[in-house]
C-alpha cells in the first residue's frame, strides 16, 4: 500500500504556545484515518497546516509524493486535497447550486478570462457541465430539492451536507473533514456516516477529526491520538480502545474492552 | 434569483434600450448632455461593480482611474496627434497597468486600510495632474481634445455622441452581463461571502481580487478616455474624491451583483441632482438624504429589493 499523506516532525508554535509538537503521521492510501484528542490538543491546527492555511514552524508535509509544506491552500486543493470546515464556510448570499458550482470550478471549468470572453460556446458548455455535476452531487447527498435555496437560512444539518457536497465537487483524492458529525442529531449522523462510507468506496481517502466516539470507532481503520500537540498513540480502533494512556487522557474507563457505544 | 428571470434575464434590458434609442427625439440638448455623462458613468459603475459590488473590496480611488484614462487619451491625441482610436489601446493598457500595479500590493489589505490606499491613489493622481504643469497642463487642463471619427463620420454633435456612447455602453454592459452571470461572477461573490472557502476550493482568492480590480480599472480607464473626447476639455478639478464616492453610491444604491444596479445607480446619481435643482440651495442636502435613506432601508440596493425576487430568500449583501 502506498502512502497518500505523510507528515514528518511537524511543529507549530504560536508565539510561546506550542500547538503541535513533533508530530509524525503516515496515512496509507485506501484508508479512513482519524485524528482524535481532547479539546485544544492541536487537531485543527494540524489540518490547517496540511491544507496550507498557515505554514508549520518546523517539519514537512507530503501529499501523494509532492512536498506541499509551503504551497498555498489553493494549489494544495488542486493537487487533490479538499477540506470541510468545523464552523462551516459557505457562500451565504448564493444558492446551494451556486455554492457547489464554485466548488467544482477548478475541476470542470478552468481557464482565463480572455478565453471566456472570446469563446461563448465553450463557456456555455462548461456552465452546463458544472450544473450537471452539481446536481449529481446533490442527488448523492439527498439535497437536490434545495438547489435553488440560498444557504443563509438553511438548517444546520443541511448546511453540513452542502459543505460536504462542495468539497466533493473538487473531485479530491483526499478529503480532510474537520468534525463532520458535530452538531448533527443521531439520524442525521447515521445518514452522514453512510455517505462518508460511500465516498470512501468510490475511491476518496478520508482524514477526519472527530469527537464522537461512535463515529470514530465505526468507520476508522486507523486512529492517531494526540494530546498537547504530541502523538500519544496510534493504531487500529481495538488497540486504541485498550490503550492505557488514551483512556487516561481522553476516552475514560467506559471505552475499555467493550468499546461502549452508548456515548453520543 | 428568479429562475425565469435568470433564463431570459437579457430581455429585461430591451425596453430600456428602446427608451434610450428614442430619448433624443423627446428631450432637448441639455438633457442629452446629461444622458451622455450618465452613460459614461455607467461604464465606470459596471467596472466598479466587479470589485466593490461583487468582490466586496472597497475602492474609493475610481476617480483616479477615470482621471488616468482621460489624461492618457487626451495627452496622446493632443501632443502626438494620434487618432483617438489608437489612444484607446494605450488607455486599455493603462487600465491593465493600474489593475496589476495597484491591485497587487493593495488587495492584500482589508477593510478600512484598503479604502485608505485607494483614496490615497486617487488623490495622488489628481495632485500629479494638477502639479506636473509642463506635462499635463496643470490646473488649466487639456484643451482641444479631438472627437472620435467613425469611418470619416465626425462625432461632433451631441446627438451623434450620444448614440456613440450608447453603443459603447451597450457593448460594455453586454460584457459585464456575461461576466456577472458566469463562473467569474460567482467566484467574485464567493470572495465577498467567504474568502477562506474560495482558496479551499482550489481558486486563488488573491488572483480573483486582482482580476476584479483589473476589470474595474480597464472599464474605468476606457470610460475616462470616452469622457475626454466627449467633453473636449479636461482639468484635474473634475476628478475629486467626491466623484469616487459618487461611483460607489451608484453601485450600492443601484444594487451590487447585477447589471441593472449600476444602470439605475448611474442614472439616479447623475440625473437626480438635476431634477432636484428647483430646491435651490437645498438640493445637495436632499440628494444625500435620499442616499442615506436608501442605505438604511434598501441596503442591498434598489435592484435587490424583495419585490423583484419574490421566491428567494435573498438577504442584503455585505452582511
Amino acid at each position: 500500500m502506498s502512502t497518500i499523506l505523510k507528515i514528518e516532525h511537524l511543529t507549530k508554535k504560536f508565539r510561546g504556545l506550542t500547538a503541535v509538537n513533533d508530530l509524525s503521521i503516515e496515512m496509507k492510501s485506501r484508508t479512513i484515518h482519524t485524528l482524535i484528542g481532547p479539546n485544544g490538543s492541536g487537531k485543527t491546527t494540524t489540518i490547517n497546516m496540511i491544507n496550507g492555511v498557515f505554514p508549520p514552524t518546523k517539519g514537512k508535509i507530503y501529499f501523494d509524493g509532492h512536498d506541499v509544506t509551503d504551497l498555498p491552500t489553493w494549489r494544495i486543493a488542486r493537487l487533490g486535497v479538499c477540506r470541510t470546515f468545523q464552523n462551516l464556510k459557505l457562500f451565504n448570499t448564493m444558492t446551494v447550486e451556486e455554492n457547489l458550482m464554485v466548488g467544482g470550478q477548478m475541476t470542470y471549468a478552468d481557464g482565463n478570462i480572455f478565453s471566456f470572453l472570446l469563446n461563448p460556446v465553450k463557456a456555455r458548455k462548461e456552465e452546463k457541465l458544472l450544473e450537471e455535476k452539481a446536481h449529481e452531487a446533490m442527488k448523492k447527498l439527498h439535497i437536490e430539492d434545495l438547489a435553488k435555496r440560498k444557504t443563509g437560512g438553511l438548517p444546520y444539518g443541511k448546511l453540513k451536507m452542502v459543505e460536504l457536497a462542495k468539497c466533493m465537487m473538487g473531485n479530491p483524492k483526499l478529503m480532510l473533514l474537520d468534525e463532520p458529525a458535530a452538531g448533527l442529531n443521531p439520524s442525521e449522523r447515521a445518514e452522514f456516516l453512510e455517505i462518508l462510507l460511500q465516498l470512501y468506496e468510490e475511491g476518496m481517502d478520508l482524514f477526519l477529526i472527530e469527537h464522537n466516539m461512535d463515529v470514530v470507532m465505526r468507520i476508522s481503520q486507523m486512529i492517531t491520538v494526540i494530546n498537547f500537540g504530541s502523538k500519544i498513540a496510534e493504531g487500529r480502533p481495538e488497540e486504541i480502545q485498550n490503550h492505557p494512556e488514551v483512556i487516561q487522557a481522553y476516552l475514560g474507563d467506559r471505552y475499555q474492552a467493550q468499546g461502549g457505544n452508548k456515548r453520543c | 434569483m428568479n429562475a425565469t428571470l435568470k433564463k431570459h434575464g437579457g430581455l429585461v434590458y430591451l425596453p430600456l434600450l428602446i427608451a434610450a434609442i428614442f430619448l433624443p427625439k423627446f428631450v432637448n440638448n441639455y438633457y442629452i448632455t446629461m444622458s451622455c455623462l450618465a452613460l459614461i458613468y455607467m461604464i465606470v459603475a459596471f467596472g466598479l461593480n466587479f470589485i466593490t459590488g461583487m468582490t466586496g473590496q472597497m475602492n474609493l480611488g475610481t476617480a483616479g482611474i477615470f482621471c488616468l484614462g482621460a489624461y492618457t487619451s487626451a495627452l496622446l491625441t493632443t501632443r502626438t496627434g494620434c487618432s483617438p482610436w489608437l489612444a484607446m489601446i494605450a488607455v486599455i493598457a493603462m487600465g491593465v497597468l493600474i489593475g496589476f500595479g495597484l491591485g497587487y500590493p493593495s488587495l492584500r489589505l482589508k477593510g478600512v486600510y484598503l479604502s485608505l490606499t485607494t483614496i490615497a491613489f486617487g488623490e495622488i493622481v489628481r495632485q500629479l495632474a494638477n502639479n506636473m504643469t509642463n506635462f499635463t497642463g496643470g490646473a488649466q487642463g487639456v484643451r482641444n481634445i479631438p472627437v472620435y471619427n467613425l469611418f470619416g463620420f465626425e462625432l461632433n454633435t451631441k446627438v451623434r455622441l450620444y448614440y456613440f456612447l450608447l453603443a459603447c455602453t451597450v457593448l460594455f454592459g453586454f460584457i459585464s452581463y456575461r461576466i456577472i452571470k458566469s463562473k467569474w461572477g460567482r467566484v467574485f461573490m464567493a470572495v465577498r461571502d467567504n474568502i477562506d472557502a474560495v482558496d479551499a476550493c482550489g481558486i486563488s482568492s488573491a488572483q480573483i481580487k486582482i482580476l476584479a480590480f483589473t476589470l474595474a480599472a480597464v472599464f474605468g480607464c476606457i470610460a475616462g478616455g470616452l469622457y475626454a473626447h466627449y467633453s473636449g476639455y479636461i482639468n484635474p478639478s473634475s476628478f475629486t474624491l467626491g466623484l469616487s464616492v459618487n461611483f460607489v453610491v451608484m453601485v450600492m444604491v443601484g444594487g451590487s451583483g447585477t447589471l441593472m444596479g449600476p444602470i439605475l445607480g448611474a442614472v439616479i446619481v447623475s440625473m437626480l441632482p438635476e431634477f432636484l435643482r428647483f430646491l435651490g440651495n437645498y438640493y445637495q442636502i436632499t440628494f444625500y438624504t435620499i442616499v442615506l435613506l436608501c442605505t438604511i432601508f434598501v441596503p442591498g440596493g434598489i435592484c435587490n429589493l424583495r419585490i423583484f425576487h419574490r421566491d428567494s430568500l435573498r438577504r442584503p449583501s455585505g452582511n
